[in-house]
């Protein structure tokens, strides 16, 4: 067979039957890799985070958590099988490496204290930078950054730090203590957002007086309203010093509020903390403090529910609503009053007075 | 195999070795090499390409015309660098975290495109798959001789195993510029050999 000739035709004609063949085998080739690159992707992942993590029972599913420079990072928390949490791993990066990006799994135990990492992508010098596999886990003089704890800055020695740098890998180490910093915040994030319980419990503390012990909660029904759970607190002596009533009311602007109100022995407000609401950012919102800032007639705290009409000026009563959301401190009102009526309750159940 | 088939084979690997003697794909020996694994794996996955490639660019010789032959064999390469780069990722990540981004590189290895057009548009099918066998041995025992040599003065170290102690190693042999002194070296080396 004879050389085809360059005819225009000829030309146009092989070109796209090549480009489109080379289209069809690259399109086929795709599909059957398609999946297991997507595999050996996750099940490096999940290794990694294997591989600093203390050990777990499960992950939550990955989050995407915004740290306080802006960046994205991929969030993975840790539970053993008790369901308590155990540590978290956050996958962050650098780009500042001398090679570009860094990619890498870091964890923190329930402390906060790294407990181990491991170097997902790099692309720095081969018996330089790329020493960062291993380098910053030997216990060698100040190498190793495994244990230390807090929101620290971690910084090489050169740069007044106090982790040894990779010798004549100066830049490398910098980008890998960067991306070892960027994950500190993420970390706080994540350990802030507790949990429902621990962050009732924390609210509880916030709204009484000091106590040294609570009991467990009691369930009181108020008629008209429903059910609300009461927490009782005792100082050593077993002295009652408080009580907090996690009360709520459906009448928000964007639907239930729930508020837990703390009342001192003598039924006046000590603080409250809000526990779940829908408002508008910015309007409604602002009852997370509002109605605790001495300003005007802002603050409920202090206040006696029983001899004050706890209502916004509207309805008559002596409480300054938050300027443009009068619907929401209503309904944050109603919550609050709704949890005196449970106080009440409880505490004549118990022969007290008030 | 007949005789004349052994000497296509054979002269990849020596008379014509891509990196000792013609002094072909610097780029990717000089960049690869830090470690032999890394060349030796830069090698065989240039060999694949070269292999298949060459034997494509043989089949498809007679009905491609002369004007767009280039263009026509870049296709071709790409597009078995690709479907090489796509395999490495699914089945062998490891490896392709190391050598990423210099499989791309391969596209523009004028190794390949060098046999496509020198030896795969005049030859059968046969031969051109024993000189791109050929060749990209020769390229991969290449490779691999001098990332042998990189990581045993740089690091101490044969194929990750321990030879000597690593800080007694010059780290200056896995940066570049020991790539290009073992590189003069060795090239100076074989040339000596093959005088002789």
């Amino acid at each position: 067979m004879n050389k085809l000739e360059s005819n225009f035709k000829n030309m146009v004609l092989v070109l796209s039957g090549i480009t489109l063949f080379a289209a069809v085998a690259l399109a086929s080739v795709y599909t059957l890799t398609k999946e297991p690159i997507a595999q050996s992707k996750t099940a490096k992942q999940q290794n990694a985070v294997k591989e600093v993590l203390p050990p777990f029972n499960r992950i939550d599913p990955v989050k995407r958590v915004k740290s306080a420079n802006g960046d994205s990072l991929n969030v993975y928390k840790a539970f053993d099988k008790n369901n308590s949490y155990v540590g978290v791993a956050v996958e962050t990066f650098s780009n500042n490496g001398f090679a570009g990006l860094i990619k890498m799994m870091i964890g923190f135990d329930k402390e906060g204290t790294i407990v181990n990492y491991s170097v997902l992508e790099q692309k720095e010098t081969p018996g330089l930078g790329t020493k960062m596999v291993d380098w910053f886990k030997i216990t060698k003089g100040n190498q190793s950054i495994i244990g230390k704890k807090g929101q620290l800055e971690l910084t090489v020695t050169k740069d007044g730090g106090d982790v040894d740098a990779i010798s004549a890998a100066t830049i490398s180490s910098r980008a890998f203590l960067d991306a070892v910093n960027k994950a500190y915040p993420v970390k706080w994030d994540v350990t802030l957002v507790p949990s429902k319980e621990a962050k009732l419990q924390n609210a509880i503390k916030e709204v009484l007086p000091p106590f040294s012990r609570i009991d467990p909660a009691e369930a009181v029904s108020v008629s008209g309203v429903g059910n609300m759970n009461v927490y009782k607190a005792f100082d050593e002596k077993n002295v009652l010093v408080g009580t907090a009533v996690e009360s709520f009311s459906e009448k928000g602007y964007n639907g239930k509020i729930k508020v837990l109100v703390g009342f001192d022995q003598k039924g006046l407000i000590v603080d409250y903390s809000v526990l779940e609401q829908n408002e508008s950012s910015g309007l409604g919102g602002k009852m997370v403090d509002w109605f605790k800032m001495d300003k005007g007639n802002q603050s409920i705290k202090g206040k006696n529910p029983k001899t004050e009409i706890l209502t916004v000026g509207n309805d008559g009563g002596k409480v300054d609503a938050i300027s443009g959301a009068t619907i929401s401190s209503r309904a944050f009102l109603d919550a609050v009053n709704n949890a005196y009526k449970a106080y009440v309750l409880i505490t004549e159940k118990k022969g007290q007075n008030i | 195999m007949k005789n004349s088939n052994m000497k296509v084979l054979m002269n990849g690997l020596v008379k014509e070795n891509p990196t000792f003697v013609l002094i072909l794909g610097m780029c990717p020996t000089l960049a690869t090499t830090s470690s032999a694994i890394n060349g030796m794996s830069m090698g065989l996955a240039t060999l694949f390409v070269l292999v298949g490639s060459n034997m494509a660019i043989s089949l498809l010789k007679n009905i491609i015309p002369d004007q767009v032959r280039i263009p026509a064999y870049v296709v071709v390469i790409a597009t078995f660098v690709s479907v090489v780069e796509m395999t490495m990722q699914a089945y062998l990540p490891a490896l392709y975290d190391s050598l990423g981004i210099f499989i791309p590189l391969i596209v523009v290895n004028c190794i390949v495109l060098g046999r496509a057009e020198a030896f795969a548009a005049k030859n059968t099918v046969f031969s051109s798959f024993l000189d791109g066998l050929g060749m990209g041995l020769g390229f991969t025992f290449a490779l691999t001789l001098l990332g042998t040599i990189r990581e045993l003065l740089g690091t101490g170290k044969m194929f990750t195993a321990t030879i000597f102690p690593e800080h007694y190693g010059m780290l200056i042999f896995v940066l570049a510029p020991g790539a290009f002194i073992a590189l003069g070296y060795l090239i100076a080396v074989i040339n000596k050999l093959k005088k002789a």
